[in-house]
């Protein structure tokens, strides 16, 4: 018999819950939405979330490792993934920790279970992909196509953009091989982009007519240009008065979304959840990662407190529920139910189990838990590939002191203004993409902190060598000014073997799975890192970087290729655990991003993508995401 | 009842202050470079003195106060007295928190160098604490804010005081930087 109470169960209240909630309930449906998180957190206005986020400011202040998760409370009944468990695969003990390791390399992202999911702590950055990254095989031999073209994406693009509120110019995206059509005639982002930081000037400053060479063969040329960009993001900034719309809406007749169109210069930044004032423009607080304290970066409770606003009555969210189960109809094959356990509190195992109906299921859960969840319910998984594909950016970090055409240091102010906030576009594409993935730098604004942990390290380190008193306070005044990091983030191909299992012997506190990963590096990835360390040499001499990158063979994720070290870092870019295909036989959901296998199962969030271009995901996974709820939207009217 | 050395402190707080706090005063502004009257300015003295008057081997922690005293007041030179009896690590040892069993004086004051610099404190209380981990903690929320590597970075506690929008694009107030052309908005 079918449930009446809900249109639409959704479990997760990330970005991918936020917006297929807020789609549905704008257009009148009933939603209910599970969150394994903690209720206490899932605090949408006034002094409740300010004093959650009071909270989480101060845990984060009294952290001594300051990683992306030290805000937030990490819970035995409901836990997340923590880089600061990420060790060499041989070292580390499966029974602590959530992530149970097999490797050969150590997965080196995490994300956050709780309200608002990952977007807590996520940097914000917000680049579209490019139209060569959705056809990887035809134009390149490598990877696979999408069964989509960014063509089809570009509207829901502009949904992500508005939802989000993307600062950005749009003239400065001189990206590779995208022709004239990548944004809509006029199109500007809703609000100016962020200022670049001092650094970014001065390095634009010195390279903008720079060439590389990209052969890897220092006997060889194969020139390349450096191009920079400015980096579009999801944080407040100031309203372009030319932006024209005002949301996102279903047209119950001709069965789509559509923007909304109103007078330019009505754009309103979406401020902090307890006071719509504050956070109206990115204050400069350098900590986005793991936590903007005025909440001028966005975060998915911002799109759950819209909708919550508008429909009280169509949203009903339920904290502190752990989703384990879809039950299948051995017959149908539609999805009957949602099995969660709901705890009382995180210090006891005390918990009831309940069952959640509804017309259509939307897990939400992020890759990892999308994957865990289909496998541990037998579902969806005709294809084999649920777990398969696991990807993220792979990092090649590398750093040194800035001096100028004399060797003296050159301060360029790091530690200040948002992570990044200027790109090197110029190796996202190119016909070089076949032979190794295409990467993205990011210019960081942030000095070593990320493979160093600047600045605190120094200081000891300088202690430790005996320093102490004016000398001191010189010494580290002359080095932190000058720390300059560059990150190639390299797209990883997708592996079948790099993927997400369940085994009995690894369970959590409440008896659910937790998620066993394998995971390597191909060649196609080792080569890009070859090539960028060889390019990042190239630019370091070329603006006098007293280069002090080490990679050493004890970190994580330190690997050999041809002769050379590297160690490679995870982005928190999760992504490709059940793929979107055009043919059931490969593929876990189709390009509505419905479960070939189940008629009213939807799935959303990165795992959907069946590649991962050189743009961070979530721009492009909630565009996906939109288009989701589209579909499901018309199912639930046809 | 034998009053606890952390009482004793609280105690003694407000109208009279611990005679050695003058002391400590003094050799942090030998040990971190910064001046009194900037270190005072950070608003953090009490706290920090009060954290090392927690550790348990109060007579260890008075003995060395007690040694820095004498430093400080000598005729000597200072900074050469304190890097003898403070900072010449032995040969071979890196360690920015030597174990305190071994050399307790070059430990405490490297300890308190990393304590101004960025609030975090390693205590020598072995007994209490199981792991390393659980031995170095941030005192609190305001001895990060106030650590004085932000200042010396010439930027701001990541997180806390944040110099509002844009700031970022130019040198930072004070900035020796000729080049600053390149700032200018
Ligand atoms: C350090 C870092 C920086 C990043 N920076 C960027 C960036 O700059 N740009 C970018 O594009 N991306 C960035 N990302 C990635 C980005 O954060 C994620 O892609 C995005 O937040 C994923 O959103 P989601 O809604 O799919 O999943 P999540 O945000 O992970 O949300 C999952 C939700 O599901 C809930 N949940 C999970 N399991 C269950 C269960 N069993 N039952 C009930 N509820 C459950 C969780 O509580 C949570 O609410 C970054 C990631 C990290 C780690
Ligand atoms: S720079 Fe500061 S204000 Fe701006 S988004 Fe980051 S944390 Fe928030």
């Amino acid at each position: 018999m079918e449930n009446t109470e809900f249109d639409v169960v959704i479990v997760g209240s990330g970005i991918a819950g936020a917006v297929v909630a807020k789609t549905l309930t704008d257009a009148g449906k009933r939603v209910l939405m599970l969150d394994a998180g903690l209720e206490s957190g899932m605090a949408l206005d006034g002094e409740r979330a300010y004093q959650v986020q009071r909270k989480y400011l101060d845990t984060f202040y009294r952290a001594t490792a300051k990683t992306p998760n030290s805000p937030y409370p990490n819970l035995k009944n409901a836990p997340s993934s923590d880089v600061i468990e990420t060790a060499p695969v041989e070292k580390m003990d499966a029974r602590r920790g959530y992530y149970v390791q097999k490797g050969p390399l150590a997965f080196g992202s995490d994300n956050w279970i709780g309200p608002g999911g990952t977007t807590q702590h996520w940097l914000g950055t917000t680049l579209r992909m490019l139209p060569n990254d959705f056809r990887l095989k035809t134009m390149y031999g490598r990877a696979v196509d999408w069964p989509i073209t960014y063509e089809h994406l570009r509207p829901y693009y502009e949904m992500a953009e508005y939802e989000i509120g993307v600062s950005g110019e749009v003239s400065d995206q001189k990206l590779p091989n995208i022709g004239p059509d990548y944004f809509s005639p006029g199109y500007v982002f809703p609000m100016k982009k962020i200022p670049q930081s001092y650094l970014d000037t001065l390095i634009l400053e010195k390279n903008k007519r720079r060439k590389v060479n990209i052969s890897g063969d220092k006997e060889k040329e194969i020139l390349h240009p450096i191009r920079f960009c400015s980096t579009p993001q999801g944080r407040n900034s100031i309203p372009n008065n030319d932006y024209r719309f005002s949301g996102v809406a279903w047209d119950a007749k001709e069965k789509k979304l559509y923007m909304v169109e109103t007078t330019p210069g009505r754009y309103e930044p979406v401020g902090a959840l307890w006071d719509p004032y504050t956070g109206q423009r990115c204050e400069g607080n350098a900590a986005c990662v793991p936590i903007c304290p005025v909440q001028a970066k966005y975060n998915a409770l911002k799109t759950i407190k819209k909708a919550h606003r508008r429909s009280p009555h169509l949203l009903v969210i339920k904290s502190q529920c752990v989703a384990y189960e879809l039950v299948v109809d051995p017959d149908t094959k539609l999805i009957r139910g949602v099995k969660y356990k709901r705890y009382d509190s995180d210090d006891s195992r005390n918990c009831t189990t309940e069952f959640a109906t509804a017309r259509i299921y939307v897990l939400a859960a992020s890759a990892i838990e999308n994957a865990k969840l289909l496998l541990s319910s037998n579902a969806a998984n005709s294809s084999d590939q649920v777990g398969r594909n696991l990807m993220d950016h792979m990092c090649l970090l590398t750093w040194g002191l800035l001096r100028d055409r004399n060797s003296k240091p050159l301060k360029v102010f790091p530690f200040r203004g948002p992570g990044s906030t200027t790109n090197i576009s110029s190796f996202r594409d190119g016909d070089f993409r076949k032979r190794h993935a295409a990467w993205i730098v990011p210019l960081d604004n942030w000095g070593w902190g990320w493979p160093a942990f600047s600045p605190g390290t120094d200081v000891s380190i300088a202690v430790g060598e005996g320093r102490f008193g004016e000398e001191l306070r010189q010494h580290l005044n002359t080095e932190l000014t000058c720390q300059v990091l560059l990150h190639f983030e390299c797209e990883q191909d997708p592996q079948p073997e790099n993927r997400v299992t369940i085994d009995e012997r690894y369970k959590d506190h409440l008896g659910n799975y937790r998620p066993v990963i394998h995971y390597n590096a191909s060649d196609y990835v080792k080569e890009a890192f070859r090539i960028a360390k060889f390019v990042s040499d190239q630019i370091f001499k070329k603006n006098n970087v007293d280069d002090r990158t080490d990679y050493s063979s004890d970190e994580a994720d330190y690997w050999q290729y041809k002769g050379e070290g590297y160690t490679s870092r995870g982005a928190g870019h999760i992504v490709g655990t059940h793929r979107m295909g055009s043919d059931p036989k490969d593929s876990v959901v189709d390009p509505d991003m419905r479960t070939w296998d189940h008629e009213n199962l939807f799935l959303t969030g990165c795992g959907n993508m069946p590649t991962l271009g050189t743009s961070n995901p979530t721009l492009t996974m909630t565009a996906l995401t939109f288009k989701a709820a589209e579909a499901i939207l018309k199912q639930l009217e046809s | 009842m034998k009053k606890s050395p952390a009482q004793t402190i609280v105690e003694s707080h407000g109208a009279q202050r611990d005679p050695d706090l003058p002391t400590f005063l003094e050799l942090s502004a030998a040990l971190t470079g910064f001046s009194e009257v900037e270190l005072e300015g950070t608003g953090m003295l009490d706290e920090y003195f009060y954290t090392l008057m927690k550790e348990q081997d109060h007579e260890g922690v008075r003995a060395f106060l007690k040694k820095a005293g004498d430093i400080l007041d000598g005729k000597r030179n200072v900074k050469a007295a304190i890097k003898a009896a403070f900072m010449d690590p032995p040969p071979g040892l890196t360690d920015p928190n030597p174990p305190f069993d071994v050399m307790p004086h070059q430990a405490l004051a490297r300890r308190i160098i990393l304590l101004w610099y960025t609030g975090v404190w390693t205590t020598m209380n072995w007994k209490e604490t199981k792991s390393q981990d659980q031995r170095t903690s941030i005192v609190s929320a305001r001895a990060y804010e106030e650590g004085l590597i932000w200042m010396v970075a010439q930027t701001h506690p990541a997180g806390a005081k944040q110099p509002g929008y844009g700031s970022w694009s130019r040198p930072p107030l004070g900035a020796d930087q000729s080049r600053d052309k390149h700032g200018k908005h």
